[in-house]
């Protein structure tokens, strides 16, 4: 039998991305018999999701930074002991590959120090400046990470930097009976409604149908919150239909009650995943900072609902306190989508139209989850044209999962207003000076190389073409400030070209050569979905003629 | 400010100098980097 390779993932950040690891680890576990996988994790995240680890991982290793300072008067030395042998025994597994999914400071450090063979993900080199090897890593670290326009699903991103390829859809039976079971919590306020909203909702719910169940899930941390929304007076006649365990199940206890319902409402929050690993139907809302194109939950059966405000997604450090993208998600919307729902009715303009005004669900923003070949997709549910920032998600969905997936999803051409189309317009201007500047790159490069082939290089040249390639990076940058919508190609480009592989300048040019050609061919891709969403009447000057 | 968090306070401006005259650094150092990594995401 052939030795099996293995694999080690490191993820030390908080639940729901150790839930993400996990179905996106499944997944490659079930297309790869030859892998054994063993993770690294927090303690204190990863303990009670166990029961589902196990499925994935044959190794769990958790740990906790109070096990390296084991005592209140530790000092420096012992504290370095302690993280010593807690590298020695892991590095003592021999590792074929690790592959840090974290992307924060201290996973960066623990993949350089466990790394014996093959890494992925961020790692620091020897004069602890940090490094990304592989593309997928590097999409994370230009376009997730600071970004609220990443078209792809976090698990869809785990997925590839694993080389997981399908998406397994488990098959879930839907209760017969009907009983939703609601978490209405987020890890933040500004992602969750306040209280009396879920108050007003769950009396409409309940309301609508003498039939309907509820339970009301969390962690012990939202007991109070519970309490809050239960006890208000509107819902004292209904108490015998709402079942609050709020604070009392365990992750493995609340996952076994979602089985049994017939609906979940809720954030996006753990228990929105959890109902996702199920696949079963669900109803989240996404508020504040939260980016449903990329945390919705991975589930075929979710119907997403977000405000249609300017500033959502938010940034937690921009300062909010009248969140006026909670006004814009408003409570009849949702309870539209939840009785259509229940009534087995199609979720559609029409039949939402008769059960809220127009003016209510031309602030939310209602899509519904497919998957399709590139993993998980979210498309509109409601016939609203498509703004320039949504244009732009749909070209970059498509164009990046033929970048790094070699696959072509289906992109519809967007109906976009007269506004829209002139934003589009003048970006189409930008994908023109883009491609110009990459296709000099690429010259550059090509140049560099010619002469450093000669039998007598000429150091001066080969600098001034350096020099050159560092306008290349500056060009970028102005362009990308000029046409904001371009800033996921000229940040995912700049951050590869960073991390260009190779020892010395001929590698490292040959590398970059290939990056400057690899984005000159998505730039041409980006002008050509442009020229056909704004249609014929666009001057065929601003179209990039094939080389 | 604990005895820990001043010895490790000390130990990064050596480790800084290290970096500064750029000589490589080793697994010790970035155990070093870990642990206080560590320690700042806690908080």
């Amino acid at each position: 039998m052939d030795k099996k390779i293995k694999i080690c993932v490191i993820q030390l950040t908080r639940i729901g991305d150790i839930l993400q690891t996990y179905v996106a680890a499944k997944q490659l576990r079930s297309e790869n018999s030859n892998i054994e996988l063993t993770l690294i994790t927090r303690r204190k995240f990863s303990t009670q999701l166990r029961f589902l680890l196990k499925e994935a991982f044959e190794h769990i290793i958790e740990f906790e930074t109070k096990d390296f300072l084991d005592k209140s008067n530790i000092n420096l030395r012992e504290a370095l002991v302690n993280t010593h042998n807690f590298i020695h025994d892991i590095k003592k597994n021999d590792y074929d590959l690790i592959v840090n999914l974290s992307f924060n400071k201290s996973s960066s450090y623990l993949t350089t120090l466990i790394a014996n063979k093959l890494k992925m993900g961020l790692y620091r080199n020897e004069k602890a400046q940090l490094g990304i090897n592989d593309k997928w890593s590097q999409f994370v670290y230009s376009n997730v990470m600071e970004s609220s326009n990443c078209p792809i699903n976090i698990i869809d991103i785990f997925k590839g930097i694993l080389g997981a390829k399908e998406t397994f859809a488990t098959d879930f039976k839907t209760p017969k009976n009907k009983v939703i079971t609601i978490h209405p919590f987020a890890s933040h306020k500004r992602k969750m409604w306040d209280s009396s909203k879920w108050t007003n909702l769950i009396e409409k719910i309940l309301q609508s149908d003498k039939e309907i169940e509820i339970n009301l899930v969390g962690a012990p941390n939202e007991t109070s919150k519970a309490k809050e929304i239960i006890d208000a007076p509107t819902l004292k006649i209904f108490n015998k239909r709402i079942l609050n365990v709020v604070g009392k199940n365990s992750v493995e206890d609340t996952f076994n009650m979602l089985s049994e319902s017939h609906l979940f409402i809720g954030h996006d929050s753990m228990v929105s995943h959890l109902a996702g690993i199920l696949r079963m139907p669900s109803v989240v809302l996404s508020l504040g900072t939260v980016k449903p194109h990329e945390t919705t939950p991975y589930n075929d059966r979710v119907i997403n609902l977000s405000p249609k405000i300017k500033c959502f997604p938010c940034q937690l450090e921009t300062s909010c306190e009248l969140m006026p993208c909670h006004k814009s998600l408003n409570i009849s919307t949702v309870m539209s989508v939840v009785s259509l729902y229940l009534n087995d009715k199609e979720i559609s303009t029409k039949n939402l139209l008769q059960l809220s005004s127009p003016l209510e669900l031309d602030s939310v923003r209602i899509t519904k989850a497919s998957f399709d070949v590139g993993g998980l997709a979210l498309s509109e549910v409601t016939d609203n044209l498509t703004n320039t920032t949504d244009s732009f998600k749909s070209f970059y969905r498509l164009i990046w999962n033929y970048y790094f997936r070699d696959i072509e999803v289906n992109c519809d051409i967007p109906k976009v207003s007269a506004d829209t189309e002139k934003m589009l317009v003048h970006h189409l201007e930008g994908t023109k000076h883009l491609f110009e500047i990459y296709s000099h790159g690429f010259q550059f490069c090509n140049q560099i190389l010619d002469e450093s082939e000669k039998d007598s290089p000429s150091v001066p040249i080969i600098h001034e073409r350096v020099e050159k390639l560092n306008e290349i990076d500056s060009l970028v940058s102005t362009t990308k400030n000029a046409f904001p919508q371009l800033a996921p190609l000229a940040d995912f480009f700049f951050v590869h070209k960073a991390n260009a592989i190779g020892d010395n300048i001929i590698e490292i040019t040959n590398s970059n050569l290939l990056a400057f050609h690899e984005a000159t061919n998505l730039t041409a891709i980006i002008n050509d979905l442009l020229t056909k969403t704004v249609g014929p009447q666009v001057n065929q000057n601003e179209r990039i003629k094939e080389a | 400010m604990s005895n820990l968090q001043l010895e490790i306070t000390e130990a990064l401006k050596t480790l800084q100098s290290k970096i500064d005259t750029k000589n490589d650094l080793s697994s010790l150092d970035m155990e070093l980097l870990l642990l206080t990594a560590l320690i700042e995401e806690e908080s």
